[in-house]
């Protein structure tokens, strides 16, 4: 009875965080090239290499880590909504008319790149919280 | 949920990596279980009575707080 509840293998998260370089390197070089900081640059970077990050394999994948992964994904979401939605009322909609404006929100990637920087954040800190005092 | 597999681990000699292995978990999960701070499926608990060699009903058992 194997389940296998994460597509990709352990070391994809190689292949992540070699994404996520890449997108560090693009947002230096706008800035160096434009002189803009662009945080969607970033944010794209982040976002696809966090999903190979959180969602592949660990080294020994069993049902407490999926259930670890699990449960800091769903935490990660509804505060990263939180965020996002107290984000874009107090700097991108203060000022809102209701027929007269459109309303603004921060980019996909960027609300993905935040979602999953604190979904694994999260899933190590759950992690560590379960083996603190570990006896051999 | 209580549980004696630290004792049973002990009276068998083995370690908690060694364990894992056998029941192909992690050994963080071992000591997650032992801390009682996870509560394993009915197939993993079968597996670890298994290789304890003893009944799940030794193995674990009910508090009150697990009626709440």
């Amino acid at each position: 009875m194997k389940q296998h509840s994460f597509p990709y293998s352990h070391w994809t998260k190689f292949l992540g965080l070699l994404i996520m370089a890449a997108g560090v390197f693009s947002f230096f070089q706008q800035h160096h090239k434009k002189g803009v900081f662009d945080l969607n640059e970033l944010a794209i970077g982040f976002s696809w290499g966090l999903v190979f990050v959180f969602f592949s394999k660990e080294k020994t994948d069993d049902e407490m880590i999926q259930g670890l992964k699990f449960k800091a994904l769903a935490r990660a979401i509804i505060v990263a909504f939180f965020i996002t939605h107290l984000y874009n009322y107090l700097f991108l909609n203060w000022r809102f008319e209701r027929g007269q404006d459109t309303i603004l929100s921060i980019s996909a990637y960027q609300f993905m790149a935040l979602t999953l920087i604190l979904a694994t954040g999260s899933f190590y800190y759950l992690k560590h919280q379960l083996t603190l005092n570990e006896e051999q | 949920m209580k549980n004696l597999i630290k004792v049973e681990r002990a009276r068998h000699n083995m370690t908690q990596a060694e364990l894992a292995e056998k029941v192909k978990v992690a050994r963080q999960t071992i000591i997650a279980i032992e801390g009682g701070k996870f509560v394993p499926s009915t197939v993993l608990a079968f597996k670890i009575a298994k290789v304890l060699n003893c009944t799940m009903d030794l193995l674990f058992e009910l508090e009150d707080k697990d009626w709440e």
